[in-house]
């Protein structure tokens, strides 16, 4: 077991997670794109940006157990927010990518930390 | 009633947040130092070993042992405290005198001592409140009684969850511009930054209120306990009841030898691994019920206190656990004042916590600062500021930037005021006061916008100077710590180094504004010139 993997992990998934999210709102779109969406495919990033975010928890209840691991949870997924809002005021048009490498990166990164 | 539902929420997130907005910044900025007590007690007391393996147990124990004997060899209970949890490197004990008559419980002494000699450290390690003054600021505050303080922050704890309910309601963008933050942009960029703060840890907000709450339960809503339990051996009972907590014996029992501890620990330290040990206490030392119980620091779970083995103190021989004896709603409530209180946080968790803390006083800044700028802007002709305004102008400046100011002449103080000095802790704490105090006077003094960019600057110098000042006055500064591998010290510099960056970029962003302003009327001047010849 790798130092620190699971909280890396986690909050790389918290990351890409709100990127997700942020991707299917109407104001954070135009600000990544330039663009409003277009189409149903909003959904797909929705429930992604959900599953990702809940992924987070797991390395996290892996390593601190249920109770103390939920509070880390909550944790990381604050620094991600904050993480996705500052990129999405400094850098939009970089976070979808950044988004999406942060989301293999928090698995590689799960299965450092021994979670598997 | 002609307004809406959130409008009235508006009024009341806006009243609440205002009227006891200072109180709770003060709160948080002292409870977020508090989630860093040790490490702060530790940088305070340069005297103390660096980090290292700390000796072993087994060797710490007789020191330790012949101190409580010499002082107390006749108390209600004594505590020991084993170097090893969070970059603590002290032997610590401590003792709890029987009560006197009218008295519910007895004086406690606490001492650092020399695990050479057995003696008090005194007179080599300086005397200081560390992190600890600040921790009981955040609850107690400072110069008034303790029933007072308690109250008065119970009171803005309430209006805080008022304040963060009603402020869900009243901000109900922050769900639709979840991750807004637009810069430069004047009152929308406070009101981003506002918003973008409450709703990312909203959880945290929300538990650390309530949980604040929860701590003094029976003294903010006395009333049903008061009925229900009227008199002393009934509340014993409820609280027998409630929280399986046992009445402790107050009857004194006849001398017994107590037996041996080394052989208890020998045996706590199979159990958890040698330097797990974080606690021995001995209750009723040298009596015929005495109990000894060996406490682990490493703490897995949402608790207040780690695992626990227990021994008969006369025979010395193991105790059976004691089974979970409290109900589920005693349970509920200690583990929520276990994550107010993050006793099980690693050094990552920990970090968490007090950018959490920090992030909850950055809020209440916001908030308070929105207030003004919103009213201001509505009197953008006038030419003279309604007193109120000037009021919380200076409340706001005297508060968000003097009381960290404040906060950084505690840290000097510490390293300045005389090693032995007598009564040099309390010193340390009149300094934070006696800055804090000086820092409003300077913001009635001068123009408030002038005074901003002055305390601004004042508040860099002040947090970047620290590991200065430590340089100069011990051998603990950053050139000793980093080499060593000594994060708790390294992190105390580091971290002064860090909120110096950030006012650092408040500073920025004010210089940058007041530029931009002054340009106004040039860029006015220059489009007259270029409209002439059209």
């Amino acid at each position: 077991m790798i130092a620190l993997m699971s909280e890396i992990s986690a909050l790389l998934a918290g990351f890409g997670g709100f990127t997700a999210l942020a991707f299917a709102m109407d104001r954070h779109h135009r600000d990544m794109i330039g663009a409003l969406p277009k189409g149903r495919n909003l959904l797909m990033f929705k429930a992604g940006g959900w599953a990702a975010l809940s992924f987070a928890a797991v390395p996290l209840e892996a390593r601190f157990g249920l109770a103390v691991g939920l509070i880390f949870w909550l944790g990381m997924l604050t620094l991600g927010a904050l993480g996705v809002a500052v990129a999405l005021t400094y850098r939009p048009s970089l976070l979808p990518a950044a988004g999406l490498i942060a989301l293999p990166l928090s698995l590689c990164a799960a299965a450092l930390s021994g979670v598997s | 009633m002609k307004e809406g539902f959130r409008q009235s929420m508006a009024w009341l997130h806006t009243w609440t947040g205002l009227l006891v907005g200072w109180v709770l910044f003060f709160v948080f900025v002292t409870g977020a130092f508090g989630y860093v007590n040790s490490e702060v007690s530790r940088w305070m007391r340069p005297e103390l070993p660096m980090v290292g393996a700390p000796p072993a147990a087994k060797t710490l124990l007789p020191a330790a042992e012949k101190w409580l004997r010499a002082q107390a060899g006749d108390a209600e209970r004594w505590y020991i405290f084993l170097p090893g949890r969070r970059g603590e490197t002290q032997l610590e004990a401590a003792w709890q005198a029987w009560p006197k008559t009218g008295e519910d419980y007895g004086a406690y002494t606490r001492a650092t001592i020399d695990p050479a000699t057995g003696l008090e450290d005194k007179g080599r390690v300086r005397e200081t409140g560390g992190g600890d003054d600040l921790y009981a600021m955040h609850y107690a505050l400072r110069y008034m009684p303790y029933d007072w303080g308690i109250r008065i922050v119970g009171v803005c704890a309430m209006f805080m969850l008022v304040a963060i309910l009603s402020g869900i309601v009243t901000h109900k963008k922050i769900f639709k511009d979840f991750f807004t933050f637009r810069p430069a942009k004047g009152q929308r960029s406070w009101l981003d930054a506002h918003n973008l703060l409450s709703v990312t840890s909203l959880p945290f907000h929300l538990m650390i209120t309530w949980s604040g709450l929860i701590f003094f339960l029976y003294t903010y809503m006395p009333v049903p306990i008061d009925t229900l339990y009227p008199d002393g051996p009934s509340r014993d009972r409820f609280y027998e009841q409630v929280y399986g907590r046992e009445d402790s014996d107050k009857d004194v029992k006849p001398l017994a030898a107590t037996a041996p501890i080394a052989p208890m620990l020998a045996q706590a330290e199979r159990a958890w691994g040698a330097g797990r040990i974080a606690r021995l206490t001995v209750e009723h030392p040298g009596r015929a019920d005495a109990r000894v119980d060996i406490a682990a620091h490493t703490l897995t779970t949402l608790s207040r206190s780690g695992p626990k083995l227990s021994f008969d103190g006369v025979t010395g021989a193991r105790l059976p656990d004691e089974g979970e004896k409290s109900t589920a709603t005693a349970d509920f409530s200690l583990a929520l004042l276990a994550v107010h209180e993050g006793h099980f946080a690693g050094p990552v968790l920990r970090a968490l916590y007090v950018l959490s803390g920090l992030g909850g006083a950055a809020m209440i800044a916001t908030g308070l600062l929105l207030w003004s700028t919103k009213r201001k802007a509505k009197l953008a002709k006038a030419s003279k500021l309604p007193f109120g305004i000037l009021l919380v102008d200076i409340l706001n400046l005297g508060t968000i930037i003097g009381l960290p100011i404040g906060v950084a002449a505690y840290f000097w103080a510490n390293r300045l005021i005389p090693a032995m000095m007598e009564g040099r802790a309390a010193w340390e704490i009149h300094a934070l006061f006696l800055t804090w105090g000086a820092c409003f006077l300077y913001a009635i003094w001068r123009p408030v916008p002038k005074a901003w960019v002055e305390m601004t600057g004042a508040a860099i110098a002040a947090f970047a100077l620290i590991p200065v000042v430590n340089l100069l006055t011990t051998d603990r500064h950053l050139g000793v710590s980093l080499p060593a591998g000594d994060w708790t010290l390294a992190g105390i510099d580091l971290g002064a180094i860090g909120i110096a960056l950030l006012f650092a970029h408040m500073l920025g962003i004010q210089i940058r504004k007041r530029r931009a302003a002054a340009s106004v009327p040039a860029i006015a001047r220059a489009r007259q010139v270029e409209a002439v010849p059209a």
